[in-house]
């Protein structure tokens, strides 16, 4: 299993998330929602046809909590955040994928070695439990700023 | 020989009585203070003032604790006493006076505390205690102490208020600390079940 990090124009974002949705389809996967609710990204997917029954939402964007079945966590929260991660890893059995919408949030509200450190935790962890990992970044959003992230990708797309 | 043994009964007698006045000095603590008692000819009164060893140096503003010993030697039954205590520099200068009455039967033990005032000058102190009674006969003693720098170090209240706030500090670290690690047992959980369901569901 591989860690990507994806960089692609911000209007490409969506149609890049329906089509790894599309991919995985059938296998479980987490997804950290850090730019929009997760309600919104479950209607888009639903929208595409997409199942989401077997994703596992983590969302960083509303802080209150109106579904069991969502997890909360503030995005300035990156132990915590790093924890669920894990813990969801260690709890879903077979295969499974987690995607990571978009990492550069993380930059606005974390220091970026704080970042670097997350997202080492996370690629390191996945590999270990053979989950594949998939890292969106918007190519506007602080793309600079992802440089002491690169490394810790098996590969890194630019779109 | 004869009048060799009659000097001797009477010159022992009075070396015994006169050297009671070496008797008490304290040579200890490097001649700092001593404690002396000075029995007068005549007095059927013995007295003695003792300053412990923790009050033999004190500060300016603390309280000086002495310990006042009356034997009364010679009446039978109570005696009332007049007590004089002056506390004065080496230079003999008064610091403190104090007077006071005491009834001694057989005799008294008691304890005085003088507060030294606060803007006295450091160096050595005597304090003298002259008992005066019927007829104006008198007994008296001395002792001595120092008043001394007060010292930098820190209080025990302000240790305690220290020790208290660290102890308050890691209570509130450790409640923190607990608080973190009962979300994340709570969120694992909630994850864990949050797995079982939607998967279980398919």
């Amino acid at each position: 299993m591989a860690s990507t990090l994806i960089i692609l124009p911000v209007e490409n974002l969506q149609n890049e998330i329906n089509s790894i949705a599309r991919k995985y389809s059938g296998t479980p996967g987490i997804y950290i929602s850090l730019n929009k609710p997760h309600s919104s990204i479950e209607k888009l997917l639903k929208k595409e046809g997409i199942n989401t029954k077997k994703l596992f939402f983590i969302d960083c964007v509303t802080a209150e909590q109106k579904r069991d079945d969502v997890l909360h966590v503030h995005p300035t929260e990156l132990k915590k955040l790093s924890a669920a991660i894990n813990t969801f890893i260690k709890d879903i059995p077979g295969k499974k994928f987690l995607l990571l919408d978009a990492l550069s949030t993380l930059l606005i509200y974390n220091d970026e070695n704080k970042v670097a450190q997350f997202v080492k935790e996370i690629t390191e962890y996945s590999t270990e439990k053979d989950v594949e990992v998939i890292a969106l970044s918007p190519k506007t959003k602080g793309e600079e700023l992802l440089n002491k992230i690169f490394n810790f990708f098996d590969e890194v797309k630019k779109r | 020989m004869i009048m060799k043994k009659e000097v001797l009964l009477i010159l022992i007698p009075l070396f015994i009585m006169y050297s009671a006045v070496a008797q008490n000095i304290n040579l200890g603590e490097q001649n700092k203070t001593f404690n002396k008692s000075i029995i007068e000819k005549n007095s059927l009164f013995d007295i003695f003032i003792t300053i412990p060893q923790d009050y033999q140096a004190v500060e300016a503003g603390k309280e000086l604790l002495t310990s006042i010993k009356l034997i009364n030697l010679g009446s039978s039954g109570r005696i009332d006493v007049i007590l004089n205590i002056e506390i004065k520099d080496s230079a003999g200068s008064l610091l403190l006076a104090k007077k006071e009455t005491v009834a001694v039967e057989t005799q008294a033990n008691f304890v005085r505390t003088f507060t030294i005032p606060s803007d006295a000058k450091l160096g050595k102190y005597s304090i003298h205690v002259k008992l005066v009674y019927a007829d104006g006969k008198e007994a008296a003693a001395e002792s001595s102490f120092e008043i001394v720098k007060k010292s930098t170090a820190i209080s025990r209240t302000v240790y305690f208020i220290l020790i208290g706030i660290i102890a308050l500090g890691g209570l509130i670290y450790m409640g923190m600390k607990s608080k973190t690690l009962i979300e994340k047992i709570k969120m694992k959980g909630q994850i864990r079940s949050l797995v079982r369901k939607k998967l279980k569901a398919r």
